[in-house]
């Protein structure tokens, strides 16, 4: 992947409507429709499989139960594309930016390139903001003007209260009833224990995740030049700092909440990925490729080993 | 520049606040905020380097301004010598040298005039030294003004002249009016002088600090600041301690009739003693004869030796009896202790005084319901009177008797009107009466003689008298215990007057506004026991008799007392002849002569109330002739000069005297050289100039860091 291919964000960032800013990222990529790996009402038959309590009645195949006298659930094509949601954080702690831009700037430009993307590709887009709690919400469709709608939702100032992602993950979980893709965008600047239970939750109900993590360079790699006060964005708190002793503290204390993230990433079995603001926005289009194809291949292990044959059988 | 309080250089130290600031690496530049400070932690204050401290210019500001400050604290000055010059000419020193009894012992005396001519020779030129005696008194030898008005050289050969004749004295230490005199004069002095600085005093006490110097007048002296006392404590010549143990010697009050008391006290004595005592004649000599003669000493119940020899332990009080004399007038010699200052003791036996109560009364009747024949037994002999009792008939032609011999006249009811207003006369010339109203005024006519008794003895006061009616007999019942003739029966153990009854009392109304006071009541409210004053003399009325036939009064505890203390109270008061001590001072009444012991007239001096009188200076006999009448009076030495224990000198520092012991020439030195020091500074308050620079840097460091 040559990086010098795609545009620069800072550059990028220039433009003043994020329509054009996701369309200039997604220009690059050609539009097509992919097949859902999820099973619906359809009319395309996908496989057989054998009935467990539990299952919807309406689904056995009744033919081949008179010919087998086994309960097999007849599955379909979903000839619905993939239900996508964009989960934005728009938290204090995302105003930070040393690049001439903020963290946000990035992930607003960043959802409406996925929100612009996944619409070309014919999916059902939504897309949820947050700071302390949810501050927005858009349900995912696809239709008509719906870009519209989550540009609009981007556009709107976030009124900037602290990070937690406990509660707007919580009420993603009650509120987001269809499986589908959630793509969080946020730096994931709280301890990680504290929302690993509703990560898990979000799992659990077989949502797909995607962790995107947007970071400042500067908070990759802690650099000041000289004793500074420094101001916590999201509780004002102000701490006297001295470079010298505290960037060697601060890399340990960042490694080591990376790595409880992928940790948790691991545990969890979703995809993350981490992108700082001066990265190209087209790396997020790549990874959620990449994603596209993770499900596409699981998918069709999955059919392989439970095959109609074995319930047939 | 010096400094008057160099400690507070310490202080410079605080130097290194601003040093070590400017090196901590704490200075922010400006603030930055940062997404989240959840990976931060505060980084702690570090030290930089010496060569990286930026800010010098705000730096060296601060130090000056903290090594202002202190130099301010530390009080500087510069040293003037045309100062220095000026304030030694106000050195004011005042010798004091103790010329009491106890000065007399060993060889302590020649030891203090050494000293104190030491102290004169090694004065400074610039010390104005005056030269003070005290005993009892303070005697000026050489004072302020003298000493000033003379230069160094001349100064001293007028100090060493006025002490070549002083001896000591016989009179008791007066330390603590003697120190107060002085502190006082120096301090006025101090005061009248305004055109120098103030500067601090001295007085030289050149003393032995004998404990049983007085110190009263300490105790209520507020004792100037700048006055020191240096201790000049004189011991014995050639520099060994002086020996102060002391045996004296005390003639008690006599009361056997055979000997007389003496108690001796051993003070400060590290063993026992073997002391000898001896009655020696008037003129000091030896009495000889053998000691059971009695031609000499009285005849004593078991013999009792002339000399006498005891055993005296350490520390110890004895009371040891010496036969008594025949003679007035002895000496009383004690032997064997090594202070012979006091070892004289001079006794005079006072003369027996005769005198008389005279009883107007029917003589015909001295029977137990008479006034008299109880008076006649009252034991009021002692030893310096003997009482003897006689009867006067109502409308006797005798002539009346002498008011020095009786001072006391008592009268039972049968007193006539003539008879009243010869006893007036002698009250209001200074006798004193008892009328006591002994028998029943029932019948018209004995109450009307009385009544006209009364008015002639009291100048026709009104008075209403009457006998009382009772069933009951009657008890004293409102006394007051507070007069002095019931006050020795005050005591809850003698102040039961309820089985002293009486079966019959007269009933007298007193007029309110008249002088008469009302001592003892009875049960029924009427008087009992009144007096009143009239003239030079006083007038006593008892509304009962005391016989038998009255009362149960005469035959109970509470007669004697009360009857003798109204005969006391007729006696003119005690000179204190017996009880002379040196120092004293007494009136001379008219018509006395005084000779001192060696029969010179002795010359009247005048008391501190502006009354003539003599001073004892000497112990000795002294003689007083009263209109020819010669009478003996022995002056001892003041008990409180035998106390030869050295005084505590923390005890004159407790009453705020600001003493300091010998003081060595470097010491004195540095003191001198503090006190000027101290003026130099306060002269020249270069501090305020310091405090100014101080302020004037702040705000130039103000300025500096509102700039940057």
């Amino acid at each position: 992947m040559e990086l010098g291919l795609y545009a620069d964000p800072a550059t990028l960032m220039r433009i003043k409507n994020l329509q054009l800013r996701a369309k200039h990222v997604v220009d690059g990529f050609q539009s097509g429709l992919h097949r859902s790996p999820l099973h619906g009402f359809s009319v395309e038959f996908s496989e057989y499989r054998p009935y467990v309590p539990g299952d919807d009645p309406r689904g056995i195949d009744w033919r081949l139960y008179a010919r087998s006298d086994r309960y097999y659930i007849k599955k379909f094509e979903d000839e619905t594309n993939r239900r996508c949601h964009l989960v934005v954080d728009q938290s204090r702690s995302m105003d930070f930016g040393s690049l001439g831009y903020s963290k946000l700037d990035y992930a607003r430009t960043l959802a409406a390139t996925l929100a612009y993307y996944l619409t070309m590709q014919r999916d059902a887009v939504g897309m949820l903001t947050f700071e302390a709690d949810v501050t927005g919400m858009v349900p995912a469709r696809f239709r008509h003007g719906q870009l519209r709608r989550l540009l609009m939702l981007l556009d709107q100032k976030p009124s900037g209260v602290a990070t937690d992602l406990t509660k707007p993950l919580s009420r993603l979980s009650e509120i987001i009833r269809h499986r589908g893709l959630m793509i969080i965008l946020s730096d994931f600047l709280v301890p990680v224990p504290t929302f690993e239970q509703q990560l898990a939750h979000l799992v659990a109900r077989r949502h797909e995740v995607l962790l995107i993590r947007i970071l400042d360079p500067n908070e990759i790699t802690f650099s000041l030049k000289q004793p500074t006060v420094v101001r916590d964005l999201e509780t004002g708190r102000e701490m006297y700092i001295d470079p010298t002793t505290a960037a060697r503290k601060y890399q340990e204390k960042f490694d080591q909440h990376a790595s409880e993230l992928s940790a948790l990433v691991g545990r969890l079995g979703i995809s993350a990925m981490t992108l700082s603001t001066q990265q190209p926005l087209e790396l997020a289009l790549w990874e959620l490729l990449q994603v596209h194809d993770r499900r596409q291949t699981r998918g069709r292990a999955a059919s392989t080993s439970r095959g109609p044959n074995r319930g047939a059988g | 520049m010096s400094f008057l309080a160099p400690m507070f250089l310490i202080g410079s130290l605080a130097v290194l606040g601003p040093i070590v600031f400017h090196m901590i690496r704490r200075q922010a530049k400006g603030e930055q905020v940062f997404s989240s400070l959840m990976f931060l932690e505060p980084s702690p204050p570090t030290m930089m380097r010496r060569s990286r401290i930026d800010q010098w210019l705000l730096l060296l500001l601060r130090s000056l301004a903290v090594l202002l400050l202190v130099a301010a604290f530390a009080r500087p000055f510069l040293p003037s010598f045309t100062f220095v010059e000026t304030a030694q000419s106000n050195v004011r020193k005042a010798i004091l040298l103790d010329i009491s009894a106890s000065m007399n012992r060993e060889s302590l005396w020649p030891a203090a005039i050494e000293r104190t001519q030491s102290i004169i020779n090694e004065a400074k030129p610039e010390h104005i030294l005056s030269l003070y005696t005290f005993d009892n008194h303070v005697h000026s030898l050489v004072s302020e003004s003298e000493a000033q008005s003379h230069s160094d050289i001349e100064r001293k050969t007028l100090l060493l002249s006025a002490i070549e004749g002083v001896q000591p004295s016989h009179l008791a230490s007066n330390l603590g009016k003697a120190l107060t005199t002085i502190a006082d004069r120096l301090t006025k002095l101090e005061g009248n002088r305004d055109d120098l600085k103030q500067v601090s005093s001295e007085i030289i006490l050149v003393s032995d600090f004998q404990a049983g110097s007085s110190l009263d007048r300490l105790e209520n002296f507020q004792w100037p600041t700048n006055c020191h006392v240096t201790i000049e404590r004189i011991r014995a010549k050639g520099g060994m301690p002086t020996d102060s143990s002391n045996v004296a010697a005390n003639v008690l009050e006599t009361k056997s009739s055979d000997s007389i008391p003496i108690r001796l006290v051993h003070r400060n004595g590290e063993q026992s003693k073997s002391i000898e005592l001896e009655w020696l004649d008037e003129n000091g000599k030896r009495i000889e004869t053998e000691p059971n003669d009695s031609a000499a000493l009285e005849k004593p119940s078991k013999p009792r030796s002339n000399p006498l020899k005891i055993d005296l332990p350490s520390e110890s009080s004895l009371v040891v009896e010496m036969p008594k004399l025949v003679a007035p007038n002895r000496i009383l010699e004690l032997r064997g202790d090594s202070a012979t200052f006091d070892n004289r003791r001079w006794f005079a036996k006072p003369p027996v005084r005769e005198l008389q109560i005279v009883c107007i009364d029917d003589s015909n009747r001295p029977t137990p319901e008479s006034l008299g024949y109880f008076l006649k037994q009252l034991p009021l002999d002692n030893d310096v009177r003997q009482v003897t009792f006689a009867w006067r008939a109502p409308r006797s032609l005798d002539p009346w008797p002498d008011l020095q011999r009786v001072p006391l006249m008592v009268a039972s009811h049968l007193l006539t009107v003539e008879d009243a207003k010869q006893s007036r006369l002698r009250i209001e010339n200074g006798g004193h009466f008892l009328w006591s109203l002994d028998a029943p005024v029932s019948d018209s006519s004995p109450r009307e003689s009385v009544i006209s008794a009364w008015k002639a003895l009291t100048n026709g006061e009104q008075v209403e008298i009457k006998e009382a009616v009772s069933k009951k007999e009657c008890i004293w019942e409102k006394i007051d215990f507070t007069h002095p003739l019931f006050q020795t029966l005050a005591d809850s153990r003698f102040n039961d007057f309820t089985k002293t009854r009486f079966w019959q009392h007269r009933k007298i109304e007193l007029s309110p506004s008249s002088a008469w006071k009302t001592i003892a009541s009875f049960d029924d409210g009427a008087p009992a026991l009144a007096c009143c004053s009239m003239g030079a003399g006083k007038l006593w009325l008892m509304a009962a008799g005391w016989q038998p036939a009255e009362s149960q009064f005469a035959l109970s505890s509470k007669f004697v007392p009360i009857m003798a203390g109204i005969f006391e109270d007729s006696l003119p008061s005690e000179r204190g002849l017996s009880r002379l001590e040196t120092g004293d001072q007494i009136a001379i009444e008219a018509g006395e002569v005084w000779e001192g012991p060696s029969h010179e007239m002795l010359q009247p001096v005048e008391m501190a109330d502006g009354v003539r009188g003599v001073e004892f200076t000497t112990p000795g006999f002294y003689r007083v002739s009263i209109n020819n009448i010669a009478q003996t009076v022995a002056v001892n030495l003041p008990a409180s000069e035998s106390d030869t224990r050295t005084m505590e000198l923390e005890k004159l520092e407790r009453l705020g005297v600001t003493t300091k012991a010998k003081p060595n020439e470097e010491r004195l030195a540095a003191k001198e050289e503090q006190r000027k020091s101290v003026e130099l500074e306060k002269d020249q308050r270069l501090w305020r100039w310091f405090m100014i620079g101080m302020l004037g840097v702040i705000v130039i460091e103000t300025l500096w860091c509102s700039r940057a």
